[in-house]
């Protein structure tokens, strides 16, 4: 109790406060504007909040990510083109309600369903954390190897329609993480060389390069970069009827808030997994499915409800091992390493009260959602036709002085640049981009665990499955790899080359 | 045969082949089985494994039509913007090579300028911006975040 006085004091802060209001209003223009996702809003973010306390830097990251998902939902319902990816799953239906004349009622209906999702992820990650960091206390560098492992695998296998792709991202983010120094002996790798890159590919400037300059050059490609989409309506009575819509449909919101979160828990997969998850659940439990894609609010609310609780579920495997959930916080914790705040059960002893404020600004962010996503839908015409190529300047000239800022050396926008041009190619030939960085913030952790594992277990591989939860993860970790694989290899023996699937791109 | 595929998949095994190659060169440490070049040899072994796979099924998959976005309407403009590609990226590099020497807001504010012409923006409206931008985040990251953005020619203006 004693810490949650203290935690209150910490965002009681008024610096605290501000900083997630700016960055709750941030998050809800990125998130309401087509093609800036809610990575990039976080990418964007990370070099600022790199000059703020610790619990402002997490404030931020918290705030304008929970906005960025739920503003995504605007565009994707007035225009039908979604503002981000995790809005994408409901995109069609919430444009047939707009040109049925219930627009409000989508964005009241995503909106309120959004905010209870974020909060019942809120509540599972108060009440799941603190009890798995009791338990990983006792954990020894076996678990920690598998948990890393687990955390890869799910990365590879989940974020791309084809694990093949997304294994091949994965291995490009952990040779990333083997550049430079390595942390046990001190041996440089593939550094070329140069000495900027002893101490490894910089973070920061590789995610923005990766998220945000990527972005900027697909654009350009594709003859996007100067659209300008079409004045909507204005929006009004958005919360009209909105009690007796969640009511009616309560089974929607708690079936989505629940699967949400825990799909967000699994490490690798995050909110726009959740809401396509939640929308096919949905669909399947409903007991008018034939109403599903003509404008119905049933799928809206579980998938809206779903990709906000995937957002929260996403910081209970990062807070208690850190091992991210998802490309924002495998961001975060890049973020908290770099402030000298480990991730890891250790914190919840040293840092109570920080946590407890972590999460009371998940709280706090969940419940802004409420007025300033109503703020956000009734600007939403003013939103979307802020000019383009205006706006792109913006982004690049923070993305330049955001790379630089980090280290001070111009080398590192070097490395933005090439890192957006690798991402940009990437994502032409249907490689997905976020394995790559849960590859560059898991890899140092996996290496470090299997050596230090291998020389307490000197050299015996069986080691690794002699304490009990090593042995249960170990075969966890085998079985992720073993299933698909059996799977794949049973396919190509009845089907020939039919297990080849279509590539999409996705990112 | 898809050559994306095709393409893609060789280059990741190659790339993948160099990896190993120059992991065999760290030396290991002494007295331990496994080294800094264990790694990196594994993660080269399987984008050897794993392109040549992608590239093998590229080339016994039948092509396709690339689908836009499933039920996205089409982008209304359909040309490329290359000058303003071009200008991007080689803005960038004369940028790293000149940012002591003429200073961030000089560099940044024609690099914002000439990609919003290339753009289409009305000319006094981008220069305006380029610069107006540029300072303002000038002011925001040196005064606030303190970080050491160089001033170069507008020393005398700025310092």
């Amino acid at each position: 109790m004693h810490s949650v006085i203290q935690a209150l004091g910490l965002v009681l802060d008024p610096q605290v406060l501000l900083t997630v209001v700016l960055a709750s209003l941030f998050g809800l223009f990125v998130g309401a504007v087509p093609g800036l996702t809610a990575t990039m809003a976080t990418a964007l973010l990370v070099p600022i909040t790199f000059f703020m306390d610790p619990l402002s830097a997490v404030a931020a990251i918290v705030a304008c990510t929970a906005m960025a998902i739920t503003a995504g939902d605007i565009p994707g319902c007035l225009l039908r083109i979604p503002g981000t990816p995790a809005s994408a799953a409901y995109t069609d239906e919430t444009f047939a309600m707009t040109k049925r004349g219930l627009g409000a009622q989508a964005l009241g209906a995503s909106l309120v369903s959004s905010v209870i999702g974020g909060i019942v992820g809120t509540v599972v990650l108060i009440l799941a954390a603190p009890a798995l960091a009791r338990i990983a206390l006792q954990f020894s560098s076996f678990e920690y190897f598998w948990l890393a492992l687990i955390g890869l695998s799910c990365a590879a296998f989940v974020s791309s329609d084809d694990a093949l792709r997304g294994f091949v991202s994965l291995l490009i983010g952990l040779f990333i993480a083997s550049v430079g120094m390595d942390g046990v002996s001190g041996t440089p790798r593939f550094t070329l060389g140069v000495t900027e890159l002893l101490g490894g590919i910089s973070f920061i400037p590789a995610m923005i390069g990766m998220f945000a300059v990527s972005e900027i050059l697909n654009s350009l490609v594709r003859g996007t970069a100067r659209e300008r989409f079409a004045a909507t309506q204005k929006v009004t009575g958005i919360f009209r009827g909105i009690l007796g819509l969640i009511r009616h449909y309560w089974r929607n919101v708690a079936r989505g808030s629940v699967t949400g979160t825990l799909i967000g828990v699994l490490p690798g997969a995050g909110g726009d997994i959740a809401a396509w998850i939640s929308y096919a659940t949905a669909k399947r439990f409903s007991k008018t499915p034939e109403k599903f894609g003509t404008g119905h609010p049933e799928g809206v609310i579980e998938a809206g409800a779903a990709n906000n609780g995937g957002l929260s579920g996403a910081w209970v495997p990062a807070l208690v091992f850190g091992i991210p959930g998802d490309a924002v916080t495998a961001i975060a914790v890049g973020v908290l390493f770099m402030k000298g705040l480990n991730p890891g059960p250790r914190l919840f002893e040293a840092q109570a009260e920080m946590l407890y404020a972590v999460f009371i600004i998940f709280l706090i962010a969940n419940l802004l959602l409420l007025p300033f996503g109503w703020a956000a839908i009734r600007l939403a015409s003013r939103i979307l036709t802020v000019p383009r190529p205006q706006l792109m300047a913006i982004i690049l000239l923070f993305c330049v002085v955001g790379s630089f800022a980090i280290n001070n050396t111009v080398f590192d926008i070097g490395l933005m640049l090439g890192f957006g041009i690798l991402a940009f190619l990437l994502n032409l030939a249907g490689f997905p981009v976020a394995p790559i960085i849960l590859g560059i913030v898991l890899g140092p952790l996996l290496e470090q665990n299997f050596l230090t594992s291998m020389v307490i277990a000197g050299g015996d591989i069986t080691g690794f499955f002699e304490r009990p939860v090593a042995a249960a993860l170990g075969v966890a970790a085998i079985l992720i790899w073993a299933v698909p694989l059996g799977l794949a290899g049973l396919r190509l023996l009845r089907g020939g080359t039919r297990a080849a699937k279509p590539a999409e791109n996705n990112s | 045969m898809r050559k994306v595929d095709v393409a893609a998949g060789l280059l990741f095994a190659a790339f993948g082949a160099g990896v190993v190659v120059e992991a065999a060169s760290i030396p290991p440490m002494i007295g331990q089985a496994y080294g800094p070049g264990f790694f990196p040899s594994l993660v080269g072994g399987g984008l050897v494994v794993a392109g040549l796979i992608i590239a093998l099924r590229g080339l016994f998959t039948a092509p396709e039509a690339v689908v836009e976005g499933a039920g996205r309407p089409a982008p209304t403009a359909t040309r490329p913007y290359w000058g303003a590609l071009a200008w991007l990226v080689a803005g960038l590099v004369v940028i790293i090579r000149a940012f002591e020497a003429i200073g961030f807001v000089p560099l940044l504010g024609i690099y914002l300028a000439g990609f919003m012409l290339l753009l289409g923006v009305r000319p006094v409206q981008a220069v305006v911006l380029g610069f107006l931008l540029t300072l303002g985040v000038y002011f925001l990251f040196v005064r606030l975040l303190l970080v050491p953005l160089p001033a170069g020619l507008l020393q005398p203006l700025l310092g």
